[in-house]
């Protein structure tokens, strides 16, 4: 019974493991060996129990009284049938058995082509997950040098003293200062107003002041030359009072050329004075004109930039967010990777329960007497396997020929074409 | 710090360097127990990354000659492998095993295990 249940593992393996494959088929084939062994088995202890009666029989007589016997007892008839019978079984039995030493002989041979099956999906897979090893950790090491390199540009920018973000804060000081710069200005341009249109009063005043003088000096010319004419009438007595009246006159034509100078100079002063307070308020005018543009100018620029290095701030976090996206992906890749180790320990104990599934029936052969097992017939195995061959290293891995048509083709790159 | 890992599946064996060498770790390799004992740096290794099942010399008697050896024994032994049964675990503790991951490993997993030696 246990030979069973090792039976009906093996096969369940067999099938899970190669649905559709030479394995199950060949062990099936041993199954039936087996089950026939098992009715050998209780045949040959059915014999054992008939074989001591028959013997007794034979010998339990001699000569003319055993014919007599032979022919007049029907026991020893139905005994020499169950003989006969025995013998023929026997002999049919013993064709099974070389048939089951050739099946067995079999197996060995397909488990060693499975085996060699078992070779190219081991090396295939190793030699596979390793080029995608390599490749994928290329591209992550150049996507994570990539992403530094952005990282600190980004950081370049957005941070520390030389950073387009100290450049606005400076920009928005400078703003700043320039608001509090125009606001002095302002004030300075209307005080310098204010200054001249006092001095502008005081020119008109002194203008004034210079024409009264030219008024009384008008007036006391008038008065010195009334005043000779009075003396030259009164003669000799009025000879001193002349040469004084004289004098006055001399006196008055010297303060009225004097404030005539005066008022010339002033006004002369004064328009001058005008013009280039008119100028200097139309070049303050346009300095605040000029502050003011620049002041909006520069508002502008932080506008349109802190909204951008707040985008770059966010190009960071990204950046860093990516990074460590990329760094589980690659443990996750890693992990998969390994289970190509695990699939060739797997492939690996499934040939080692197929050898010792045929170490079983070798050994169930010998002891039921068919003597050393013999060496499979490989090519006929080949033969089965070839069936199932879809890919071409199956067949390399036997040395078989396959047929793929003419593929000679001048491009290196384009060795697995075939262009019809 | 100097890993040496010992297995027998080259993929394995790359996996575990692209998971340590970006953390600044230098990693030896050897395909099996006796490629391990007969590597020239091998008394550089700091600490010591083994399979269980390798062909020629498997991890169990590598760890024996390792800690039979003066100029390794003090160094920690982790097993990685596939094998996760308990009487296999104890058997490499016995052995005198620091600790034993089961395959498939994960690089943050495996850095903290041997960040604990360090
Ligand atoms: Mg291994």
């Amino acid at each position: 019974m246990m030979w069973m249940y090792i039976l009906l593992l093996a096969m369940s393996v067999s099938l899970y493991v190669y649905p559709n494959g030479v394995v199950p088929a060949l062990i099936a084939v041993v199954c039936g060996a087996l089950a026939i062994k098992a009715i050998k088995e209780g045949r040959a202890k059915t014999r054992k129990s008939v074989s001591p009666t028959v013997t007794d029989a034979v010998h339990s007589g001699s000569g003319m009284e055993d014919e007599a016997n032979r022919v007049t007892d029907p026991r020893l008839k139905d005994l020499e049938d169950t003989i006969a019978k025995n013998a023929r079984d026997l002999q049919a039995f013993a064709g099974a058995r070389e048939e089951i030493a050739v099946a067995v002989a079999d197996f060995g041979q397909a488990i060693s082509v499975v085996e060699s099956l078992s070779d190219i999906v081991i090396s295939k897979t190793e030699n596979s997950s390793k080029d995608l090893s390599t490749s994928i950790f290329s591209i992550s090491d150049n996507s994570k040098r990539v992403t530094e390199e952005i990282k600190e540009l980004l950081i370049e920018i957005c941070k520390g003293e030389d950073s387009l973000e100290s450049d606005i804060k400076k920009l928005t000081k400078e703003v700043d200062k320039l608001d509090l710069v125009m606001k002095d200005f302002q004030i300075m341009s209307s005080e310098y107003g204010q200054n001249t249109d006092v001095l502008e009063k005081n020119v008109d005043g002194i203008s004034e002041y210079s024409r009264a003088i030219t008024d009384l000096a008008d007036k006391t010319n008038i008065l010195a030359i009334n005043a000779s004419i009075e003396a030259a009438r009164a003669g000799e007595y009025g000879k001193g009072f002349r040469v004084i009246a004289g004098e006055v006159q001399k006196l008055a034509k010297q303060s009225k050329s004097i404030s005539e100078n005066i008022n010339t100079s002033i006004l002369k002063v004064g328009t001058q004075l005008v013009k280039s307070s008119k100028n200097h308020k139309e070049i303050m005018e346009s300095g605040v004109k000029a502050i003011r543009q620049s002041q909006k100018n520069l508002l502008e620029v932080t506008t349109i930039l802190t909204p951008q290095v707040a985008l770059l701030g966010e190009g960071i976090n990204e950046s860093e967010t990516l990074s460590s996206s990329v760094t589980a992906d690659l443990n996750a890749i890693i992990v998969s990777l390994q289970y190509q180790d695990s699939i060739r320990q797997i492939l690996g104990h499934e040939i080692n329960l197929l050898n010792e599934l045929r170490g079983i029936m070798e050994n169930v052969l010998v002891s039921s007497g068919n003597g050393v097992p013999k060496t499979g017939d490989r090519e006929r195995i080949l033969d089965l396997a070839k069936k199932y061959f879809t890919v071409r290293d199956e067949w390399l891995a036997f040395g078989l020929n396959i047929d793929e048509g003419s593929m000679e083709n001048q491009d290196e790159s384009l060795k697995n074409v075939t262009i019809f | 710090m100097t890993i040496f890992c010992v297995d027998d599946s080259s993929t394995i064996r790359m996996l575990v360097k692209k998971a340590l060498e970006p953390e600044g770790y230098t990693v030896l390799e050897a395909e099996n127990g006796k490629e391990a004992l007969s590597h020239k740096d091998i008394a550089g290794a700091d600490l010591f990354l083994v399979d269980v099942n390798m062909p020629q010399m498997n991890g169990f008697e590598l760890v024996k000659n390792i800690k039979q050896d003066t100029r390794l024994s003090s160094k920690p032994v982790i097993f990685l492998t596939t094998e996760s049964a308990l009487e296999k675990k104890n058997e490499g503790k016995d052995l005198g095993g620091a600790g034993w991951i089961v395959k498939p490993f994960e690089p943050p997993a495996l850095i903290k295990v041997i960040k604990m030696f360090s």
